[in-house]
């Protein structure tokens, strides 16, 4: 039951990272273009998302199982994207916040702008959570060949 | 050593997830809430009906008022081309009481706040901008001391219509600004929730007044000029 659930979060994680990537680089794309500012100055927002990418390739192809099997730390990041993607979705669709009128261009970039700093942190936060479990692993799986030759 | 140090990895790394985890979860929550907030419909009243109506019979009446000129068979001792521009201007005022979005939103049962901003929208750009500001507001131009229209009777009528002008384009402006602040969230709370409600119902009847008042201004010109054009409603 753990396994299929930590699959499904695992594989949620992905997604999830892919669409509010997405959505993210929609609006703010959006926002600087509204502004007329050059848009290589929105980095430090996509920063944080560099940074758990390169994580989660580390993750993938380094096999550290204390991370990818890791079922709080795959629903954390699952949580954080959904969040984000709502927000994001809020910001574009929630017609009755009148400033998405107001500012143009369907999308209530005051709304997303605010959530920024947030969102920042929630990324850092996973990216810090990341590494930490990845110097975990090895104790943990001595731990393990311990219990098993214990058996 | 490398023993200890993973353990205490392993609960900085539990330390920060949860900390991440909590956050996002308020945010979700809080978000959630605010969505629930500002999605709070005002039921309508059997004043917006009547309001409706009676901008309905105003409307219907100036009509009436102004169709009675005919150039060619105007005795009178004003200018009659001044007095057709008059009567096109007022017609085109007329136009912009009948748009079908303003009847689709008076029909509405429910009225939500993004109702309320449409209808002052629509305030702004048909009765302020299209009726007051370039049809009615031009009668009081002029140049240098004179008036651009020399008739005697737009003469006298002018100070009225810039007055009135002058109000109604300033009725309705901090509507707007005030709903504003519901588009960012925040700890939700009672009082917060009844400012929401209070801003869309209270807006909501304040636009209805601007409009009637805006018509009642309409009639009012429209009785002016039938007085003017001699004619027989």
């Amino acid at each position: 039951m753990k396994q299929i659930f930590n699959g499904l979060f695992y594989f949620l994680k992905f997604l999830l990272f892919i669409a509010s990537f997405a959505l993210t680089l929609f609006i703010i794309v959006q926002m600087y273009r509204r502004l007329g500012k050059n848009i290589m100055e929105s980095v430090k927002v996509f920063l944080p998302y560099l940074i758990i990418i390169l994580l989660f390739v580390v993750n993938l192809f380094a096999k550290q199982e204390s991370v990818t099997k890791n079922i709080f730390y795959n629903l954390t990041c699952t949580l954080v994207f959904t969040t984000i993607i709502l927000v994001g979705l809020r910001a574009m669709y929630d017609s009755n916040m009148v400033l998405r009128e107001q500012l143009g261009r369907n999308i209530n970039f005051n709304y997303f702008d605010y959530f920024i700093p947030f969102m920042k942190i929630m990324l850092y936060g996973l990216s810090i959570s990341n590494i930490f479990f990845m110097f975990t692993g090895k104790s943990r799986k001595k731990k393990k060949e311990i219990v098993e030759q214990v058996i | 050593m490398k023993k200890i140090l993973g353990e205490y990895s392993q609960i900085i790394g539990y330390t920060f997830a949860g900390l991440v985890f909590g956050l996002s979860f308020f945010l979700l929550f809080v978000n959630f809430y605010h969505y629930k907030e500002v999605s709070i419909k005002v039921a309508k009243t059997p004043y917006v009906d009547e309001v409706s109506t009676r901008l309905s019979s105003n409307v219907t009446e100036v009509r009436k008022n102004i169709m009675a000129y005919d150039i060619n068979h105007y005795t009178g001792s004003e200018n009659g081309y001044e007095l057709l521009s008059v009567q096109s201007r007022l017609n085109l005022c007329a136009d912009a009481f009948e748009d079908d979005r303003l009847k689709s939103i008076l029909n509405k049962q429910e009225i939500s706040i993004s109702d309320i901003y449409h209808l002052e929208a629509l305030f702004q750009q048909n009765i302020i901008n299209e009726c007051v500001l370039k049809q009615l507001y031009p009668l009081t131009f002029k140049e240098g001391n004179e008036f651009k229209f020399k008739s005697n009777s737009i003469r006298m009528i002018a100070p009225f219509i810039k007055l009135e002008s002058d109000s109604l384009a300033k009725s309705t402006r901090f509507i707007s600004s005030n709903m504003k602040n519901n588009s960012n969230y925040y700890f939700g709370n009672q009082d917060s929730r009844d400012n929401i409600f209070d801003v869309t119902s209270e807006s909501y009847y304040e636009i209805l007044n601007s409009y009637e008042e805006a018509s009642k201004f309409l009639l009012e010109l429209s009785k002016w000029y039938m007085n003017v054009t001699g004619g027989v409603a």
